[in-house]
């Protein structure tokens, strides 16, 4: 092992630290890595690791005689979140590339006798290209189109360091960026090569950041603050959270080169207190380079200085917007201001401040260290370098993407992501969050980046992808999206807390079976209203979710209102539940219904009472025969033969 | 290299669909927290006034007694209490020289405070919109019924669990996911929700 040194001094101490290590790691034989983000401890990842410790420990000797010495020549390490968390727990077996998929702790003997000893993978544990236990499978990772298909810039180190692992991260280019910025950059060098980067900021309203950092630069001041904006409030998005838990010092890396370029002395992460991992990790990263001489003052010998603490948030999805966070920071209630004077002029404390997002700083160290002719190679004409899209919902390969911008929806939805569940037809896809859109399948090869889907009434956003097959409500979608924002909403400007009550009153009561003729259009007249009037982006964007689905599903709106049909069978008020013939007499419908609706002996066909089900669907969601069929307005619906044909 | 082991041998229950709900100890793998904030000590009874101003003695070494520490505080004083009492609220607005009113206008705006009670566990049930889409909705109303309680109300008679919905954890792609304190549980459903509550309850 070698020793680390108390504090660095200066940059060529660090430098030369690392080369030490490189070299002290070169006897590193074989990497078992395995992911321990929560999904796949969730799936027993630590238990895995358990066994696997008394596998390697009971092979030792064997191990050796392969030239393989347990803690030194092979190491077993827990990373962060490969991002594939549909498939885990996973473990990857580097260098040979090998990538294991829904391991179990019982698999730890295998693994070390046919893989680390007998150098073949375990086929069974391989990831499978078609989805099936039978179909090809791909021994590397990079053979599987879910990684191959990535570019991974924000999530370089995911999946692939362990976050708690300072040299770790310095042995992937950590440090580099910072470095090279004070040691050959002036402040303004930095700044310039941000703004050539074409970098827009990745919190969703693409503003850019070499912009934003240019006029923070022209304002006078005493102080700057940098606030690094982790309060991912967005349902359906997760790529901050996996960035702040997975590879923490990364974003710490990007804030002190923004710091440099700025100024800046202080420093604020505002992190959702629902993420406690990433409060964990990134508090841990904190204190580590305080000790070493990172942070605080004389920053490696440079002179200069940079104190970042970190704040939790308080569970408001306001307070993801820019100036309700500061307001947060400050210790008050997380109200938006309006914004004729910016944050860089006036934010925290009435000071200037620089607030971006965890992805936008993880994109600063390479987009210094290797160039900003390099970011902007990547992309579009006016959305530059790649961004990581949590692509969820209804489709087979869930999990954190990170491809160039300008890839059409298609490419990461079907390409990607492997298509929908079940192969089901494809409905929608729900982007950019509560004030995103959802786009149909004619949209399917828009290309994404920041301006073309808000010119379909959708948007980038921070970059959840939620997909949705034949079996999502439309309407059920809008009333949700409203229902959030409406228990959201700050309740300060009168268009967004009353706009959003009425506008949730409406859908519910469409949803109830209870619409009426002009519904819609009063739908449409409140959200008009709340986007010219609403004070900040909450209650302006709030109609988007209402106006895109009735830009693209208004047949679902007039079904609901004149039919009383839900095609989605997911509105409870229009659906009925009826067991089919193929009703096996399992029993286990009935057990789960919580209101004993259903009856029946065993093996014998079992029947739901109308009058006392609530629709509440259990029944359906544990059958495992598929006999439990949805109607409503008298038509079966959800059945996946009628809508394929 | 040799990180301290917390983690139980998994217990074979020979059903594969409940493999998944092996708790997450919300860490990568067993260290030791490192903020005081996240090192929480055994719950204390409010009604215990000695108790009570020693916790919040602690609480205050910790943070410089102005308005912008208000929202730590008050978490601080949750993560200790599972909940805000009115003792405490006190002791704040004493300490910070603040208006209760204003004490009272945090508290109540931010969703992760309770001025109620809470169980030993807060059972999360995510409502974000992937959780939404694979039937948060359903697996939320069943929650209610099992533990007769409502969302965001009360707490079960044997003061074990309180119920809330959060709007999203950040596990989309195990949805619908659940945390119950810091642990988290992938793609639970009417099916298996019973055996969380067994093991939440046992440990």
């Amino acid at each position: 092992m070698i020793k680390r040194p108390k504090a660095f001094k200066n940059p060529e101490l660090l430098l030369d630290y690392v080369q030490r290590v490189q070299k002290d790691r070169e006897s590193r034989k074989v990497e078992v890595r395995v992911c321990t983000g929560p999904s796949c401890v969730a799936g027993g990842a630590l238990e895995f690791r358990d066994e696997l410790e008394v596998e390697l420990t009971a092979h030792s000797a064997e191990l050796k005689k392969a030239g393989l010495t347990v803690g030194t020549s092979l190491i077993e390490k827990c990373t962060g979140c490969h991002g594939m968390c549909e498939a885990g727990p996973l473990v990857t077996i580097e260098p040979m590339e090998i990538f294991y998929t829904h391991v179990k702790p019982k698999h730890a003997k295998q693994i070390v006798e046919t893989t680390l000893l007998g150098g073949e993978p375990v086929n069974d544990l391989l990831y499978s290209l078609d989805f099936t236990k039978g179909g090809e499978k791909a021994r590397h990772h990079s053979d599987i189109p879910f990684y191959a298909l990535q570019n991974r810039i924000a999530l370089k180190n995911v999946g692939t360091i362990d976050p708690t692992n300072f040299e770790d991260f310095l042995l992937n280019d950590g440090f580099r960026g910072f470095i090279k910025a004070i040691t050959t950059m002036t402040p303004e060098q930095v700044v310039e090569e941000v703004d050539l980067s074409g970098l827009r900021g990745r919190g969703g309203a693409g503003f850019p950041t070499g912009r934003k950092w240019k006029s923070a630069l022209k304002v006078k001041k005493d102080r700057v603050w940098l606030v690094c904006n982790g309060d991912e409030g967005d349902p359906g998005a997760f790529m901050d959270r996996v960035i702040m838990d997975s590879d923490p010092y990364t974003v710490i890396e990007g804030m002190l080169i923004a710091a440099y370029g700025l100024g800046a002395t202080d420093g604020y992460i505002y992190v959702r207190h629902e993420y406690p991992l990433a409060v964990k990790h990134l508090t841990m990263a904190i204190e580590n380079l305080k000790q070493i001489g990172i942070l605080g003052e004389n920053i490696l010998g440079s002179g200069m200085t940079f104190n970042l603490q970190l704040s939790r948030g308080g569970g408001a999805f306001v307070c993801g917007e820019s100036s309700a966070l500061m307001r947060s920071l400050e210790g008050k209630v997380g109200e938006p201001r309006a914004k004729y004077v910016r944050s860089v002029e006036k934010g925290f404390k009435d000071e200037p401040t620089v607030l971006n997002n965890v992805e936008t700083y993880a994109c600063i160290p390479s987009i210094i260290n290797r160039g900003s002719a390099w970011f902007s190679s990547m992309g579009t004409a006016k959305s530059k370098g790649t961004k990581v899209f949590s692509l969820v919902g209804k489709v087979k390969q869930t999990g954190l993407v990170e491809v160039p911008m300008g890839r059409t929806l298609r490419e990461i939805i079907y390409d990607i992501g492997g298509g929908i569940i079940d192969d089901r037809p494809f409905k929608a896809v729900q982007t950019g969050g509560p004030s995103g859109g959802c786009l149909p399948a004619d949209m399917l090869s828009l290309p994404v980046d920041f301006d073309t889907l808000t010119r379909e009434g959708a948007m980038m956003g921070s970059g959840g992808m939620i997909v949705m097959d034949d079996q999502t409500c439309m309407v059920d979608v809008a009333k949700y999206f409203i229902k959030f924002l409406s228990d959201e909403s700050c309740g300060k400007c009168v268009p967004c807390r009353e706009g959003l009550k009425q506008v949730y009153m409406i859908l519910d009561r469409i949803t109830r079976g209870e619409g009426r003729e002009g519904d819609i259009e009063l739908i449409e007249k409140l959200c008009h209203t709340m986007e010219v009037a609403s004070l900040c982006a909450l209650g302006k964007g709030a109609p988007f979710p209402v106006l895109s689905t009735l830009r693209f599903f208004r047949n679902e709106y007039e079904e609901h209102i004149h039919e009383k049909y839900c095609r989605g069978g997911v509105c409870t008020e229009l659906i009925t539940y009826h067991i089919n013939e193929s009703c096996t007499g399992c029993m286990v419908c009935l057990r789960h219904c919580p209101t004993e609706a259903i009856t029946g002996e065993r093996k014998q066909l079992h029947v739901i009472d109308e009058d006392k089900c609530i629709s509440c669907g259990i029944c359906r969601s544990v059958c495992k025969f598929d006999s439990v069929d949805i109607l409503s307005a008298g038509r079966k619906v959800g059945v996946l033969e009628e809508v394929k044909a | 290299m040799s990180p301290k082991r917390t983690t139980e041998k998994p217990v074979d229950n020979g059903l594969n669909s409940l493999a998944d709900l092996e708790p997450v100890a919300g860490e990568t793998g067993a260290r030791e927290p490192a903020s005081p904030s996240l090192a929480k000590g055994k719950v204390c009874d409010p009604n215990d006034p000695v108790c009570l101003c020693e916790t919040m003695d602690d609480i205050f070494s910790h943070y410089p007694k102005d308005e912008a520490s208000l929202i730590m505080v008050l978490q601080e004083v949750q993560d200790r209490f599972n909940w805000l009492p009115e003792a405490a609220l006190d002791r704040i607005a004493e300490e910070l020289d603040l208006p209760r009113a204003r004490i009272l206008a945090v508290a109540t705006f931010y969703k992760s405070f309770s001025l109620d009670p809470r169980g030993r566990k807060v059972i999360k049930v995510c409502t974000g919109t992937a959780c939404h889409v694979r039937g948060a909705g359903m697996l939320l109303q069943e929650f209610e019924r099992v533990l007769d309680l409502s969302v965001g109300e009360g707490v079960t008679e044997d003061g074990t669990f309180s119920l809330v919905s959060v709007n999203c954890v950040g596990a989309c792609a195990m949805a619908p996911a659940v945390l119950v304190n810091d642990r988290y549980y992938a793609k639970v459903g009417p099916g298996n929700l019973g055996k969380l509550l067994t093991k939440e309850r046992e440990s």
